[in-house]
């Protein structure tokens, strides 16, 4: 099992832009996929592509500490993000910070949640920046985000639920099924999002 | 000697062999360890953000330690023993590697920073538990941990970078 980190440090990079006059050849590669997803995957290839041969894309591989930083900020961030999200949630679960009311928990570690998300997000953009194709092209990306999106809007949905006076969820047996239901989701989301982010390093 | 025939023994034993050569023990192992790890460092910033009085200022210092410590505490344990799994993949090149031992030095004065904060700083927490005024010797702690293990992901996240 090669360990892809290292070769984050040596991107290989196609000679130049795909003509579009390539475009119009058959893509034998993906003959058993119905056409319209041959369509976007060639359509995101090009995007990485030209992302890849932008200057900026060209800095953020030249300087070899950038990438290794950029992660690194990225985790102390992610840090941050989950354990605020699991603290929530297992206050949900009553699992942890009983003697705390769950609106009071919820305002102390929600904003810590949307600030590491922000973080994340500009530290993920250099990165992609960077390597474009790792990211865009890889079915590990691509559900990561997909899971993002699910856990970001359950994220809101719940503050709202919290914050719109559920104060009976503050006793832990009094705690709704469904929100119980949610916060386990919620957690396994995250525990997800981190594997899937940890498996786009080993895409072959 | 006897030190480098042991690393030598792990690594070439069944277990070391098997996460080294499968395709998805390291990765899975990696996968856990991170879990783990933002677990530990993020309820370490919870801790610490109260201590320094930025965070959590209406609860009392001990209900925010007694709440975090422990998930804190269960989750070192998983981050060390996937750590020591992932180790044994290679454990005479992760034992040579400078950056490795800069994460562990780190590590080792994050531990001596908490021991000073247990052992000294805590022992007359009732007087400032609930009070405004955090003392120097509490914030130093808090900020000094917020530094160390920062640096501790830093050099942690390099090591997958070179290895």
């Amino acid at each position: 099992m090669p360990r892809s980190d290292y070769g984050v440090l040596r991107v290989q990079r196609s000679p130049g832009p795909v003509s579009n006059g390539a475009n119009k050849k058959p893509v034998t590669g993906f003959h058993l996929r119905p056409r319209g997803c041959e369509m976007q995957s060639a359509a995101i290839s090009q995007f990485a592509d030209w992302i890849a041969h932008t200057s900026l894309s060209g800095v953020i591989v030249t300087y070899e500490w950038i990438i290794p930083s950029t992660q690194s900020v990225h985790y102390m961030a992610l840090a941050v993000l989950f354990s605020s999200a699991a603290i929530i949630n297992l206050r949900i679960l009553g699992l942890i910070s009983g003697h705390t009311p769950l609106t009071r928990v919820a305002q102390r570690f929600a904003p810590g949640i949307w600030i590491a998300l922000v973080v994340m997000i500009v530290t993920g953009l250099v990165l992609l920046i960077g390597e474009p194709a790792r990211s865009l092209t890889t079915w590990e990306f691509q559900s990561k985000m997909v899971m993002l999106v699910l856990v970001a809007a359950l994220t809101v949905y719940m503050q709202r639920r919290i914050a719109d006076g559920a104060s009976h969820w503050d006793v832990a047996a009094a705690v709704p099924g469904t929100a119980r239901a949610a916060a386990v989701a919620s957690l396994v989301l995250w525990m997800l999002i981190i594997v899937a982010g940890r498996w786009i390093a080993y895409h072959t | 000697m006897a030190l480098a025939d042991f690393l030598q023994t792990i690594e070439q034993s069944a277990f070391g062999t098997a996460i080294r050569e499968g395709a998805l023990y390291f990765p899975v192992l990696e996968s856990l360890h991170v879990i783990a790890l933002v677990s530990v460092v993020g309820s370490i910033v919870a801790v610490d953000l109260r201590l320094l009085g930025l965070a959590s200022r209406e609860q009392p210092v001990t209900r925010v330690t007694n709440d975090f410590l422990p998930w804190t505490w269960g989750a070192f344990i998983v981050a060390a023993i996937t750590g020591l799994m992932l180790f044994s993949s290679t454990p005479i090149r992760y034992f040579d590697s400078t950056l490795l031992r800069i994460k562990f030095f780190f590590m080792f004065l994050a531990g001596v920073n908490m021991l000073v904060f247990h052992f000294v700083t805590y022992k007359d927490v009732q007087r400032w538990d609930t009070s405004d005024v955090i003392p120097s010797s509490a914030k130093l702690a808090g900020g000094l941990s917020l530094l160390l293990w920062t640096l501790v992901i830093f050099f942690g996240r390099w090591v997958g970078f070179t290895l």
